[in-house]
């Protein structure tokens, strides 16, 4: 019998190596060994943490979680036990992992970015630091981080300066213009790009007559926004040269190679998680396939393949 | 812990919008414990997109033998409506048992307090204790709502019934009727109050359990986003701070509650 040879599913982001280009998302596997009972996070290419912050953090009053037709609204709020407790008591598991893990981050000011990433550097079990700058349930001021390019490029400007470790922006949906903000991500030294978190939503709760989230206002993600994910980045994928992280709303492998056709060097999976923790196994599962039944034999062969039938008329895309 | 598809042995309606759905799974069966629960997938796709969290009614045994467990639920949204047309011989997605159960040490008197569908969890509790001597209070708005009555007599040395609209027994909520019963009930020796019901009535059994001294285990019904203790959604303020009712509960002290922020 022929022995079927394997593609091979490596990536590398920015000098990571990934076994698979599937990514447990943040906020979604907790620190790991929440999740782990459930999955094998050895198989997996690579986890982001829940977002660590300076000081614990309580997170937003219940009601945090809605679920709405074809995904969920969230508002957690960024609970988490803040970064001291995070390297003490959570980092140990982590550090036992055979799969890359990468610790997001997020804080109130651009001093506070800073200051954790001086913090994280210091542990070189860290494959990455991945700046939150679009959690649409912490605001600032007026605004996300990730909604103003001159605060998004001083951000990972500061942070590269206190650490070596990889950066990578996680920037929003709800902007203008996506080009500017992501152009301006690697003028300050991101090394990878994570397109995207939630969209900004608002469930009612009727009878009541008021929102319904305890925090009023969430973050949509799910398959809904799957589509919107994907067009962020076909915008962005032609014109920067650091790797991007497709996210949003991914829950088959048929969604995964969207995203890795269009450009995208890797996924990272949120909602599918919550409905099953080992939904990123079924995935990776489904790109080999995929890869296999389109005669591929490695997955780097397939990354950014979309082809056009005509140049679009906007500046937004480059096939180069 | 499991996750994988059971089989269904039975699912059918026992009173009006409420269903009995059996699973066969003998691993469930043995590991589950009562005030756990099952997250289970009702739909075959993305609508809707979230588990829903059923608490473990009851176990099934042949020959003596577990070789499953029963959820009890009523229907009250989409995902429940698809869970009800499930037949027998179909298999549904379920993780479990999951959560943490009821405190069953050193206990000598039971007094169960159930508010409606929260009698699922506490039948299962029932036969666990049902050496001891076990009050059983039951709440519902109406007759039909009225669950386990049958099966509860074998288990319970007194039944009291409440119903909002008065159609059988104590006219009004189950919670005051407990309260007007409580200083007739012997709860000198050993004695706890196991709760499942909407919140408003978990909050009166803490003011009871505070003002009579006996301690309260009450169980939440909380809607979910993973069940497993990862997403942090399904929080319930304590003196602690905000826990997880998947994960840290669904049971908690009502001692434990700050219920000043429920």
């Amino acid at each position: 019998m022929e022995v079927e040879k394997r593609p091979d599913l490596s990536v590398q982001l920015s000098g990571i190596e990934l076994k698979n280009p599937v990514i447990l998302a943040s906020g979604t596997c907790g620190f790991g060994e929440e999740i782990a009972e459930f999955i094998d996070l050895n198989k997996v290419g690579a986890i982001v943490t829940k977002t660590v912050t300076l000081d614990p953090k309580e997170g937003n009053p219940p009601p945090r979680i809605a679920e709405v037709e074809g995904g969920i609204v969230n508002s957690i709020g960024l609970e988490n036990p803040g970064v001291e407790e995070f390297i003490s008591g959570k980092l140990p598991f982590l550090k036992g992992l055979q799969t890359p893990f990468f610790v997001s981050i997020s804080g109130n000011t651009v001093n506070e970015f800073q200051r954790l990433a001086a913090i994280l550097d210091k542990e070189k079990s860290i494959s990455a630091v991945e700046l939150n700058l679009s959690c649409p349930n912490i605001t600032h001021g007026n605004c996300l981080f990730a909604q103003d390019p001159k605060i998004s490029y001083q951000t990972i400007k500061k942070v590269k300066e206190a650490t070596s470790l990889p950066v990578i922006a996680k920037l929003s949906p709800q902007v203008t213009d996506i080009t500017s903000i992501a152009l301006a991500c690697q003028d300050g030294g991101a090394d990878i790009l994570c397109l995207m978190n939630t969209i900004p939503a608002l469930v009612i709760d009727r009878e009541a007559k008021r929102p319904f989230l305890g925090g009023i206002t969430g973050g949509l993600s799910g398959p809904a926004i799957k589509p919107i994910a994907l067009k962020m980045v076909f915008d962005v994928a032609g014109i920067i040269s650091i790797p991007i992280i497709g996210c949003g709303g991914i829950m088959n492998g048929d969604d995964a190679i969207d995203f890795l056709l269009t450009g995208a060097s890797a996924v990272a999976i949120g909602t599918s998680n919550l409905i099953s923790p080992d939904s990123t196994l079924q995935i990776i599962e489904e790109i080999e396939d995929y890869i296999i039944k389109h005669k591929f034999n490695a997955i780097k062969e397939l990354i950014g393949k979309l082809e056009l039938l005509r140049p679009l008329k906007s500046q937004s895309y480059n096939s180069e | 812990m499991l996750h994988k598809q059971v089989s269904i042995l039975n699912n059918k309606e026992i009173a009006p919008g409420y269903f009995l759905m059996e699973l066969q799974s003998p691993q469930l069966a043995s590991n589950s414990s009562p005030g756990q629960f099952l997250h289970i997938k009702c739909s075959s796709n993305y609508s809707p997109l979230l588990r829903r969290p059923l608490s473990i009614h009851r176990l099934l045994y042949e020959d003596s033998e577990a070789k499953g467990v029963a959820v009890l639920y009523r229907v009250a949204g989409k995902g429940t409506s698809y869970l009800s047309l499930r037949k027998r011989g179909q298999t549904i997605d379920c993780i479990g048992p999951l959560g943490k159960g009821f405190e069953l040490k050193n206990v000598k008197n039971a007094i169960i307090v159930a508010g409606g569908i929260g009698v699922a969890p506490l039948f299962f509790l029932g036969e666990r204790i049902r050496k001891l001597q076990i009050t059983a209070f039951l709440g519902a708005k109406s007759k039909d709502e009225i669950l386990c009555i049958q099966e509860l007599e074998h288990l319970a040395a007194e039944i009291h019934i409440a119903t909002e609209d008065g159609s059988t027994g104590y006219k009004g909520l189950v919670s005051d009727l407990l309260e007007s019963k409580l200083s007739t009930i012997n709860h000198q020796l050993s004695t706890i109050i196991y709760a499942c019901g909407p919140k408003e009535m978990l909050r009166k059994i803490a003011l009871l359990s505070e003002r009579y001294s006996i301690p309260s285990q009450v169980s939440f019904e909380q809607f979910m986003g993973c069940g497993i203790g990862v997403c942090n959604a399904c929080v319930v303020a304590t003196k602690q701070g905000y826990r997880k009712v998947c994960r840290d509960g669904p049971v908690f002290w009502a001692k434990e509650i700050n219920w000043e922020r429920i």
